[in-house]
């Protein structure tokens, strides 16, 4: 039969960028702008360079073992017993950051769509689904990545662009925001957002040619981190931070106040939500894709699908558990900032290690 | 479960019936079934006709006692507007055929007064096609912040929805019902929609003005709105407000000052002016250009105006003809003087009760940011800064075009 | 239900019990008699029961008892007479052989009397038999331990007509017929080239139909010829009466509502598909070729696309596919807007909308249904017509009775318009069965929107997008090239990029021959320039 596609360097790429623009982009203005007023672009911007060195490390970590992934190498460099633990750690917070962002997504959907429905039917939908599509293959999951990340990466893009005449560049003075107190923390918290992006290291033996994975990364993030800019510039400028401290939603409500002139199209946000529905599809794909494939690797499970299926109780009971909207966000601020600390930290670890230990580029036989 | 034919059917044929039918559709409301509230008035209401439906509460409110407000809605009547073209309904036919349904609650708030409208009317209201809102200038001079309130949590509600200031009671507004469209809302919606075109007033929709109160060291500013002969609504001016309360208005011209100030095109205004030795001229404001600076003067902001105004000749009374520069520079002489004071004497009033639509505060805010976090810690320190601000305006005046006749 | 799930089961895996044809296998390794009289009485005995059985008894040269067996409804008696008896009976023979033997030696014949093309030889009953019933004629001769087996058959066939489901406005108006032959001949009349292979084979237990496949020799990928020679000899059932039955049975994902493989009735399009490195399968007794592997993209594109001009044929292409989405998605926005988010109407349209609907009894959902399942009804009923009235009922019936319904007030204006747009265009998708796959997911994403508005119509979506992402014909992915990416491909999916400017075979065939036209540092050959005057001999035709 015909071979597969390996996964090339675009579509790792597409990954990336698909699976960081998800839930938080609704409501990442917001911590922006009470993080540094009329500073948010440059929290946005600090938050970048952030996930950006995270993400890099993890991508140069492994570029070093093209063959494995990081469950098996990890135990390789410190130990069976330390990796595992870091392992179902990482398994862990996937699965509930996964919960967390479906939960989020609820919310919004409740409040702007589909208000009477309740909760654990819009959520169990999507579950549903990302428990159906989780029981492929990793070249196919690169499939579907790079298959919607045209419309996700297009929208934004329209967006910024047709909201353009209602910015006031008064708004975004000055630079470094009137009152920068929570920078350093908005910019964790945004950050954070970013993480998700961690279940590159799973792409790594399937690709095409390993090394490129570091280029990708850079690419993922910076396109992604573009999108975010845009964002965040939007709706400071639209509205001016002490509004958008105000709104829930503030990239929807800038996508709203969006109108083709003439008011050939009202109401754009119907459009806005519809593919941001495709693009926190894509990062649930990701996380629990990653809870999956981790859990199978850590076990030593023959395959996959039905750890797909029995994962679900467990993301789906963590999504119903906050009680309300505000005991979502403080318990989901600790739980994302450990997430980012995890994330980072681990393969630093790796990276230091394995750099004590002299292993350098690639061939497997002599890392042996 | 599966094992029989029997079984086999009831779990193809029941489960999805149930499912259909017990389970979704939640949120289905169809198009035909909603009240679809286009307009809003709200009105103080006065003792005498103030009726207490307690559709919200048991006992009644002691802080709310006596402040009642009245709420009179335009409601859309699926099946008197015809799809496709057709006669307008206005046209020779009473108030009677009017396709929408205009109805009068009384409540404290806002949403009780909706509470009060649904207990009486049989469709689920929804405010998604809400369009525009009027309020007196009554409940303006007492506060708009419970009034926003209300619109501002309610997802429904657009960003883009109309806020007008009526000058007497708002609730005419509702009957109104011109020949030019079929539904009354619809037509002070276009009525707003094509004075922005025109450069009558600014895009200032009730989000705009939901920003500008929010921000430190701006105001917000209305639509100011008239009644005339019935049918017309006339844009009687721009209310200013300070701290969502509203202190004065102006008067028509001055929102052409206004949007001078601003810098706002396109320009849409036509001011008259006396010109000695030529006569009563006519100019037709084409386009603004504004700068506004903002220098450091003994560690105080003062803010520089300089205001480039393009015009051109529509009307020339008198047997006066302008043929040549000199006439030409006379009369946008006459007219800098003209808007100068047009200018100095908005700014001066607006200083005076402490409102600054015009937005310097944000300027300073932006462009010195150490004098503003030192100084304003809150809305009341820059409404009492403003007062005092220096402001200093030059005025350049140009005429392009004087049209086809001298 | 468990008994279904198993039979798919043990379907997947290919594993299947023979089907006999009793006779035949009763008889497969039995020899002719060397004596005329007991082969006949023999064959009578086999197959005397059908009445259209003949045996003719006759002498060769006039001294040697001989036979032709045959079925009188299958062979060509004309040829019986021209080609077999009358050299065999021909009286001059007699003359030239005065041999003293009392025999007469079967190679004899073959090499010297008989003038018949295809003649095999064999003493094999069962070869005999099958031969027989394929309408071939027997020639036994007395002392012979072999027979021969002469190919005689009398073909009934239609004559070549443009095809009924593939109509185009430029190109050819040739169209396969149910003759296995005439179809060879149409596409190897295309294919002139020495590397076109042809493999023939019967399947099918009791129809014993033939079954050819055709590739390109160092174009199509070996493997995939492979895979498709296993598949198809791995089908083990009664009978194929149709390529379509064929279809069934090689796909890769039988419960996918999508095709993987793709059928046409056009040579010159089976000709194209040999040319990109695809396999084409013929049958005898069908006239739809198939060709795999095949993907979503055939959904839009045709002929015409390639034979008018790259402009054209882009903007065209384009059009086709947002027929294609809309016939999709239409009915099942429309829904979702009307029940549960109005706000995405202009106002003064939406009161208008609420206005037309205000007389209709039923939701929005069950209104969209009904009239798309009347739709349905309407459009099978079509195809059973003859032409005539078909034609006319098809456009009226839409009109007519969809305005009856907005009358009768169980209906609204907007609702028959969306269903008729919808409706056109999925005519507008050019290959039937995924026209029928797209109108078939339509009323799930209906029942969808009925149940969660927007988001639902969204949901539905990203699960088709999910299925067609996972699926694969033959091991291709089947929304390649969008999928995994290939620049090279794409200059022909969305626009039909100029035929100079396509000069790579898509790669998801992994041909060996990648390259369609020479590549650009190519020079032309000095040694043998092109010959154009009429003087010169040329290999013509």
């Amino acid at each position: 039969m015909i071979r597969a596609y390996p996964v090339t360097a675009i579509r790792a790429t597409a990954v990336v960028i698909s699976t960081i623009i998800g839930v938080g982009v609704l409501s990442f203005p917001k911590i922006a702008a009470e993080a540094a007023d009329s500073g948010a672009p440059l929290v946005t911007l600090a938050a970048v360079g952030i996930a950006f060195a995270g993400l890099v490390i993890l991508a140069v970590l492994v570029r070093r073992y093209p063959k494995e992934n990081i469950m098996q190498f990890g135990g390789r460099l410190i130990g069976k017993r330390v990796a595992r633990c870091f392992n179902l750690l990482l398994i862990l917070f996937f699965a509930t950051s996964t919960g967390l962002s479906l939960r989020e997504f609820g919310e919004v959907v409740i409040e702007v769509l589909l208000p009477e429905t309740p909760i654990k039917f819009t959520i169990m939908v999507l579950l549903l689904i990302t428990v159906i599509s989780c029981r492929c293959t990793v070249i196919k999951f690169s499939y579907v990545h790079s298959f919607y990340l045209p419309s996700i990466v297009a929208i934004s893009f329209v967006m910024f662009f047709a909201s353009l005449k209602n910015y006031d560049t008064v708004n975004l003075m000055p630079i470094i925001g009137n009152h920068p107190d929570g920078f350093w923390k908005g910019a964790m918290s945004i950050a954070a957002l970013f993480q998700s992006a961690f279940v590159l290291c799973l792409l790594i033996p399937y690709m095409r040619n390993p090394n490129k994975i570091v280029a990708s990364t850079i690419w993922g993030v910076g396109i992604s981190g573009i999108i975010f800019l845009l964002i965040v510039v939007s709706s400071i400028s639209t509205f001016g931070a002490e509004e958008t401290k105000h709104l829930k939603f503030p990239t929807l409500e800038a996508a709203r106040s969006a109108t083709i002139p003439d008011g050939a199209l009202e109401r754009l946000d119907g459009i806005f939500i519809i593919v941001w529905v495709i693009s926190v599809f894509t990062t649930l794909f990701s996380t629990y894709y990653f809870s999956v494939a981790a859990s199978k690797e850590t076990f030593g499970l023959r395959d996959h699908r039905l750890i797909s299926s029995f994962l679900l109780p467990y993301v789906f009971i963590v999504s119903l558990l906050p009680r309300d909207v505000f005991i979502l966000t403080s318990t989901g601020v600790p739980i994302y900032r450990f997430g980012l600390l995890l994330t980072i930290g681990y393969p630093a670890l790796l990276l230091l290690i394995s750099t004590f230990r002299g292993h350098r580029r690639i061939t497997d036989a002599s890392n042996a | 479960m599966l094992r029989t034919l029997k079984g086999f059917l009831v779990f193809v044929v029941l489960v999805p019936t149930m499912v259909s039918v017990l389970t979704g559709c939640w949120d289905k409301l169809e198009i035909e079934d909603r009240a679809l509230i286009l307009a809003m008035a709200v009105d103080k209401a006065s003792p005498e006709e103030q009726v207490d439906e307690h559709v919200t509460h048991v006992k009644p409110i002691k802080s709310l006692q006596g402040k009642m407000i009245r709420l009179t809605v335009q409601i859309a009547v699926p099946g008197r507007v015809p799809l496709g073209p057709g006669e307008s309904s206005g046209a020779g036919e009473g108030a009677s055929n009017l396709p929408v349904w205009v109805v009068k609650v009384f409540g404290y708030t806002i949403d009780d007064a909706l509470n009060t409208l649904q207990q009486q009317i049989a469709d689920p209201r929804t405010l998604i096609h809400l369009r525009v809102i009027v309020v007196s200038e009554e409940v303006a001079k007492s506060g708009l912040g419970d009034v926003n309130d209300y619109f501002r949590r309610n997802p429904q509600v657009r960003r883009s929805t109309w806020l007008l200031i009526s000058d007497r009671e708002a609730a005419p507004f509702m009957d109104v019902a011109p020949p030019l469209e079929r539904v009354p809302a619809l037509y002070l919606l276009a009525m707003l929609q094509k004075a922005n075109d025109m450069g009558k007033f600014p895009a200032d929709f009730v989000g705009e003005f939901w920003s500008s109160e929010s921000k430190l060291g701006q105001e917000g500013y209305l639509p100011f709105v008239s009644i005339r002969q019935k049918e017309n609504i006339l844009l009687k001016g721009l209310a200013y407000f300070k701290d969502s309360k509203m202190v004065g208005h102006t008067n028509a011209l001055e929102i052409g000052v206004f949007m001078g100030i601003m810098g706002y095109n396109p320009g849409g205004y036509s001011p008259l002016v006396e010109v000695p030795d030529i006569g009563v001229v006519i100019l037709n404001v084409l386009r603004r250009d504004t700068k506004r600076q903002i220098k450091m003067i003994d560690g105080e902001p003062h803010v520089f105006l300089n205001i480039k105004m393009e015009t051109s000749i529509d009307e020339v009374l008198s047997e006066a003809t302008i043929d040549s520069e000199s006439k030409l520079k006379k009369v946008e002489e006459e007219f800098r003087h003209t808007s100068y004071d047009a200018f100095e004497n908005l700014i001066r009033r607006t200083q005076k009760v402490n409102s600054d639509i015009f937005g310097f505060g944000e300027l300073i805010r932006a462009h010195e940011r150490s004098y503003w976090n030192e100084h304003v810690k809150s809305e009341s320190d820059w409404e009492r800064l403003y007062g005092e601000l220096p402001i200093t305006t030059t005025v350049k005046v140009v005429v392009r075009r004087i049209g086809l006749t001298e | 239900m468990r008994n279904w799930l198993h039979k798919y089961k043990s379907y997947k895996q290919r594993t299947s019990v023979p089907i006999p044809d009793r006779i035949l296998d009763h008889y497969r390794d039995e020899l002719i008699d060397i004596r005329l009289p007991v082969t006949i009485s023999h064959l009578r005995t086999i197959l005397g029961e059908n009445d259209d059985f003949e045996v003719r008894e006759f002498r060769v040269f006039g001294r040697y008892d001989a036979a032709v067996v045959f079925l009188s409804t299958m062979a060509d008696l004309e040829r019986i007479n021209e080609q077999i008896l009358k050299p065999l009976m021909f009286s001059d023979n007699n003359a030239r052989d005065q041999g003293t033997e009392d025999y007469l030696k079967l190679n004899d014949v073959m090499n010297n009397y008989l003038n018949v093309a295809l003649a095999v030889k064999t003493n094999e009953l069962g070869l005999i038999l099958e031969g027989i019933m394929i309408g071939k004629v027997v020639l036994v001769i007395d002392g012979n331990e072999e027979a021969l087996v002469v190919g005689c058959r009398k073909v009934e066939k239609r004559a070549i007509e443009q095809p009924q489901t593939e109509q185009v406005l430029r190109g050819p108006r040739e169209g396969f017929i149910e003759l296995l032959d005439t179809n060879l001949n149409l596409l190897r009349g295309r294919l002139r080239t020495t590397d076109m292979r042809v493999k023939i084979s019967p399947i099918g237990a009791r129809t014993k139909s033939k079954v050819a496949v055709c590739y390109l020799e160092g174009v199509a990928n070996p493997k995939l010829v492979q895979e498709t020679l296993r598949r198809i000899s791995k089908i083990d059932t009664d009978g194929i009466l149709d390529s379509g039955y064929i279809e069934q049975f090689i796909e890769d994902h039988p419960l996918s509502p999508f095709p993987q493989v793709q059928n046409t009735e056009r040579p010159d399009k089976t000709a194209a598909a040999l040319l990109e490195g695809r396999v084409a399968i013929l049958v005898d007794g069908s006239p739809f070729a198939l060709i795999v592997p095949a993907l979503f993209s055939q959904f839009y594109q045709t002929v015409d696309d390639y034979t008018e001009r790259f402009l054209m044929g882009s903007f065209v292409r384009l059009i086709r596919l947002m027929a294609l989405i809309f016939s999709l998605i239409f009915p099942s926005l429309y829904v979702s807007v009307i029940s549960y988010n109005p706000e995405l109407l202009p106002t003064d349209f939406a009161v208008a909308v609420a206005g037309g609907r205000a007389g209709v009894p039923f939701p929005a959902v069950l209104e969209v249904l009904i009239i798309e399942i009347s739709m349905e009804v309407l459009r099978e009923a079509t195809i059973r017509l003859p032409q005539l009235i078909g034609g006319a009922l098809s456009v009226v019936g839409v009109l007519v009775v969809g305005q009856a319904a907005v009358s009768a007030g169980f209906a609204s204006p907007i609702t028959i318009v969306i269903i008729a747009v919808t409706t056109i265009g999925s005519f507008a998708t050019p290959a039937y069965n995924g026209a029928i796959s797209l109108r078939m997911l339509r009323f799930p994403l209906i029942i969808l929107a009925g149940i969660l508005g927007l988001y639902g119509v969204m949901v539905g979506l990203i699960l088709i997008a999910n299925h067609l992402l996972f699926l694969e014909s033959f091991g291709a992915p089947y929304l390649y090239p969008i999928v995994p990416g290939n620049w090279e491909a794409m200059k022909d999916t969305l626009i039909r990029g100029p035929l100079w400017w396509l000069n790579k075979r898509p790669s998801y065939l992994q041909s060996y021959d990648g390259n369609r036209l020479p590549s650009d540092d190519a020079k032309p050959d000095s040694a043998r320039p092109l010959q154009f005057s009429d003087k010169e001999e040329t290999n013509r035709d």
